[in-house]
């Protein structure tokens, strides 16, 4: 699985297991509804934008505005039944594996 | 073959100030130290109005009971730990730039605090710590006799 961004963005985890793999993206601060998921031509893209408060700042280190990360799925992911979840500020999008990826045990006759 | 390139956070799109291209553009001989790549401190943003400052931490993916705020000789601490949901073989790994573990930050506020009236909430991953000003500091009018 390879990444292509463009400019640094959130961070992000990617695990897998014999289901599927799991793509965590860290979003604090971005509603449910400021962040869109879509895959496209075996593309996972995750955008959104993060907008700052109003008030003047006597301290600031928080990046504001849109963000970007893509993904490119692997050949074994099921497109179809992607799920995503957003809980505490990650973004956490399941991708299973076809079910002919899946491991299989083969019995001896 | 694409080289890895390091994730930094502070790049943006299109909203990178001067203060921010400039770290960027001299930043490099520092990186080691810098506090947001090494360490995992969250970032932070502190607004100042009239009567309160705001400060925002972004914590992402942290469960509310890790986190302890304390307030003593007008500085603010906050500590707490992020933990790993599972445990997963390190094979299983395709990228981790999460950060896991513990973390303590201490802000000094610019003006004084009414610690009594100190609240905080934890929300899409950000804490917002709400810190009223000591009616010491309060800007008052003053009237002409």
């Amino acid at each position: 699985m390879f990444i292509q961004f463009k400019t640094s963005a959130p961070a992000v985890e990617i695990k897998q297991n014999e289901k599927g793999y799991t793509i965590m993206v860290e979003l604090p601060g971005s509603t449910r509804d400021e962040i869109k998921i879509w895959q496209e031509k075996g593309l996972l893209t995750i955008t959104g934008e993060k907008k700052a408060q109003a008030g003047e700042r006597v301290f600031s280190e928080r990046v504001f505005g849109k963000f970007s990360r893509v993904f490119r799925l692997p050949e074994d992911a099921d497109f179809e039944k992607i799920e995503a979840n957003y809980c505490d500020g990650v973004i956490s999008v399941e991708i299973p594996k076809l079910e002919k990826a899946k491991p299989k045990s083969i019995d001896i006759k | 073959m694409m080289s890895i390139v390091k994730r930094n956070p502070r790049y943006g799109w299109g909203f990178m100030n001067l203060r921010d291209e400039m770290n960027r553009v001299f930043g490099s001989f520092f990186d080691e130290f810098d506090r947001s790549e090494c360490c995992g401190t969250p970032s932070a943003d502190i607004v100042e109005q009239d009567d309160k400052l705001t400060l925002t931490a972004e914590l992402p993916g942290i469960d509310k009971k890790e986190l302890k705020i304390s307030l003593q000789n007008n500085v603010l601490t906050i500590e707490g730990e992020k933990k790993q949901q599972s445990e997963v073989k390190e094979d299983d790994y395709f990228r981790t730039e999460r950060f896991y573990g513990k973390f303590c930050r201490s802000f000094t506020m610019p003006s004084e605090i009414d610690s009594e009236k100190i609240s905080a909430d934890y929300s899409n991953g950000i804490l917002t710590v709400s810190l009223p000003k000591s009616e010491k500091v309060k800007p008052r009018q003053i009237e002409i006799k």
